[in-house]
């Protein structure tokens, strides 16, 4: 069976092969092109968000290549993508296309794979754990290629080497038949990006926030990330689905882990969920305001409602915390050299404020290697600990100092009396 | 002394203005309006909030501003799903923080409603908000008794026909046309973009003077409003989406020469509906004008478009006539 996909950054590499075992053939939408924006604007309201238009774009065009059934993203939620794949859905039917649709909610991911896996394919229950395992491998796969990419580029010597080395992983991965497989050749896929012949400095360091499509998709950003890597920077993505997959259960369960600290860390300043990932945004870029990275970017459609409310309460936040922060919003007029001119100048002033301000430490010792479940656990009695020999401190202080006082006060009345 | 209010004239003040005067009055708290939308209301709202804001919450912020000195408290609610199944705007959801980020030094009076189809959306308010002014139960249901009648009492006015503004009584200009057969035209929005008189350059008011008899979403029953919304729509998705889609596929279906809809340049629940009715409109084969607002457009361009429009409208009807008579 054919299923149609649009296009949401690599996420069709660990999809298709995920997917391939139980006969669903996942096919991606081709790359964004112009012509993907064209079919958008045509059809769609004026004043709807551009990610819209490039997944309608990219429906219409995978539906040319003939599929049966189709992924739509919708779902309710306060962000208007829910309502306009109910539209984008009539708009299709009307352009004469026949599909059985298949509307995913983007804020319910785990539940709605299920769901999709259920629906398309009736997997026994054996099956369906394999899926999932191979699934969740691809995605921690697909993330760590993703990751060395970002943290190799601003430092390789040839320009272009990790880029080449990327795009040839992610193609391997995408022929990968089953997990075992997947198991034999992960240190070979990863091991060319530990090869590339690297300059010895410590890079600018810049979080991206904001919204997920910005984030993931480059012909929407103009290969934000590749150019910013080229600049020299490490970028640090706010959002990573291996990330967000390990955490859901530990929030689920235990109430704790990144999903709950982000919430906690947000609240001062957007306490009510408005809905599409505003609160994630703010959240993200208080913990990144705390740690260790130089500048914050946060990234928009031009007009996403949601996010509009973020860059305001990040703005209130950047005054209060003073970290460099720079808003980017895109629509369909975007040009490139534009955004090139804006990242240089927003990357000079943060090479000229390190200058000014020396680097800080980064994380060391076993906080690097440690992972799930053991980290939260780890981090959460680190922290008790930390708390009760502060407390001990604290205590045992001010019985000195108390001591002290009282000691000066009798010597005190002492000199008095002796007046 | 008792504490002052600050209500600020702009997003849902126009929806439950009454009820909020009628509490606050049996709670013994003064409260204050702030003066109607003059530009420089809207240049200094304009100035705390980042320009991709849609305009309604930048006059807010304006509304906001011309209070800040003057009351102990401003009222900034955070309305979210008072229908089931619904959710509202993230801009008046998250207004409170908004207001709490870009203007720092107003004290705001907060309450969330939030009822998730298990509360009466009205008595959450009121209980909540209540409960920053008395400590009494009965006082506090009085109150709650007396604004609740005096909404509906407001609901009636509106569904006779009493537009908007009138109801609440605010100051208005009575210029009216000749009554010469008179086309009708459903303008179709939210209250605060159709009766702010600055920002629509007093719509309403023109047409009426183009001898157009205005019809308004408030006076379409609730009820009406929300089936029509199933009808063009099948599930609602907005909380305030009858305002827009359901009062549109009311008046489509009771007949109108002509649909306006006027929106906020930005406004994303907006950016959706408006295709629905314009679709509704096109497949009832009524002429539709869409409005859409934001604090550049010049009176100058509106009028000749208004103009325009209600002349088409009047050539199309003499038409008709003229065919029906041969």
């Amino acid at each position: 069976m054919r299923v149609g996909f649009p296009r949401l950054g690599s996420f069709h590499v660990f999809l298709k092969p995920a997917f391939r075992p139980l006969g669903i053939d996942l096919c991606e939408a081709p790359p964004s092109s112009r012509r993907t924006l064209d079919l958008g604007v045509k059809k769609n309201p004026e004043t709807i968000c551009t990610p819209c238009k490039l997944l309608f774009g990219n429906y219409v065009e995978v539906l040319e290549q003939g599929v049966e059934s189709l992924v739509m993203f919708g779902g309710p939620g306060t962000c208007r993508l829910g309502y306009s794949a109910r539209l984008q859905e009539s708009y299709l039917h009307q352009m004469g296309f026949e599909f059985a649709p298949y509307t995913v909610d983007l804020y319910h991911l785990p539940a709605e794979t299920l769901r999709f896996l259920r629906t398309l394919a009736q997997p026994t229950l054996a099956e369906l754990v394999e899926t999932l395992r191979f699934l969740l491998a691809l995605i921690e796969l697909v993330d760590d290629i993703e990751r060395a990419t970002l943290r190799i580029r601003p430092l390789e010597r040839q320009t272009g080497t990790v880029d080449r080395l990327r795009e040839k992983a992610l193609a391997e991965v995408l022929a990968l038949p089953d997990r075992g497989k997947l198991n034999e050749s992960r240190d070979e896929l990863l091991r060319p990006f530990q090869q590339v012949p690297c300059r010895e400095q410590d890079p600018l360091r810049i979080a991206l926030v904001g919204d997920l499509y910005t984030m993931l998709e480059p012909f929407f950003n103009l290969g934000l990330e590749q150019a910013l890597g080229r600049l020299g920077v490490h970028v640090k993505r706010s959002f990573w689905l291996s990330e967000m997959s390990r955490n859901m259960l530990q929030a689920a369960l235990l109430h704790r882990g990144h999903t709950i600290e982000r919430l906690k860390a947000g609240t001062p300043y957007l306490a009510r969920n408005i809905g599409g990932f505003a609160q994630s945004t703010v959240g993200e870029a208080a913990l990144f305001a705390e740690g260790d990275v130089d500048g914050l970017i946060h990234l928009a459609p031009f007009n996403c409602t949601p996010e509009v409310m973020a860059h305001n309460v990040l703005l209130s936040m950047q005054r209060e915390r003073g970290i460099p922060f720079l808003s980017l919003s895109f629509d369909e007029q975007s040009g490139r050299a534009g955004l090139l001119t804006r990242l240089e100048a927003f990357v000079d002033i943060l090479e000229r404020r390190r200058e000014r301000r020396p680097a800080p430490d980064p994380p060391t010792g076993w906080r690097t290697w440690v992972s799930f479940p053991l980290s939260g656990v780890i981090q959460d009695l680190e922290g008790k600990l930390s708390e009760v020999a502060t407390t001990v401190l604290k205590d045992f202080t001010t019985r000195e100092s108390g001591q002290a006082t009282t000691s000066r006060n009798r010597s005190d009345i002492q000199a008095e009396k002796d007046q | 002394m008792s504490t002052k209010v600050g209500l600020p004239r702009a997003l849902l003040y126009y929806e439950y203005a009454p009820m909020l005067h009628a509490f606050f009055r049996t709670l013994g708290v003064e409260c204050v309006v702030s003066q109607p939308t003059t530009r420089e209301t809207l240049t200094r709202g304009a100035g705390r909030v980042v320009s991709e804001m849609c305009m309604p919450v930048k006059v807010y912020c304006g509304h906001v501003l011309a209070l800040v000195d003057h009351v102990d408290r401003i009222f900034v609610p955070s309305i979210d799903r008072v229908r089931p199944g619904t959710r509202n705007c993230p801009k008046l959801v998250g207004l409170p923080d908004l207001i709490a980020a870009a203007i720092p030094e107003a004290p705001l009076l907060t309450v969330d409603v939030d009822t998730e189809g298990h509360w009466l959306a009205l008595s959450q308010l009121l209980l909540n908000l209540g409960r920053h002014f008395t400590a009494n139960p009965l006082l506090l249901r009085k109150a709650a008794e007396r604004a609740e009648a005096a909404h509906e009492a407001y609901q009636k006015l509106l569904l006779q026909g009493i537009r908007l503004p009138e109801a609440i009584g605010l100051p208005e200009q009575p210029a009216r046309g000749p009554e010469l057969k008179p086309l009708t035209v459903a303008v179709v929005g939210h209250p605060y973009n159709l009766y702010d008189d600055y920002a629509t350059h007093r719509l309403v008011h023109r047409l009426e003077r183009l001898n157009v008899r205005v019809r308004s979403p408030s006076s379409v029953h609730a009820t009406d409003r929300w089936w029509n919304v199933r009808r063009l729509a099948q599930v609602p998705y907005w909380t305030f989406e009858d305002e827009v889609v359901g009062a549109a596929g009311s008046y489509l279906q009771r007949g109108v020469d002509g649909i306006i809809t006027v929106s906020a340049f930005g406004c994303a629940p907006d950016s959706v509906m408006l295709a629905v009715v314009a679709e509704a409109a096109r497949e009832a084969n009524v002429p539709h004008l869409s409005l859409i607002l934001d604090e550049h457009s010049g009176e100058a361009g509106l009028v000749t478009r208004l103009e325009a429009y209600v002349d088409m409208l009047t050539r199309k009807r003499e038409r008709a006539h003229c065919q029906m008579a041969t």
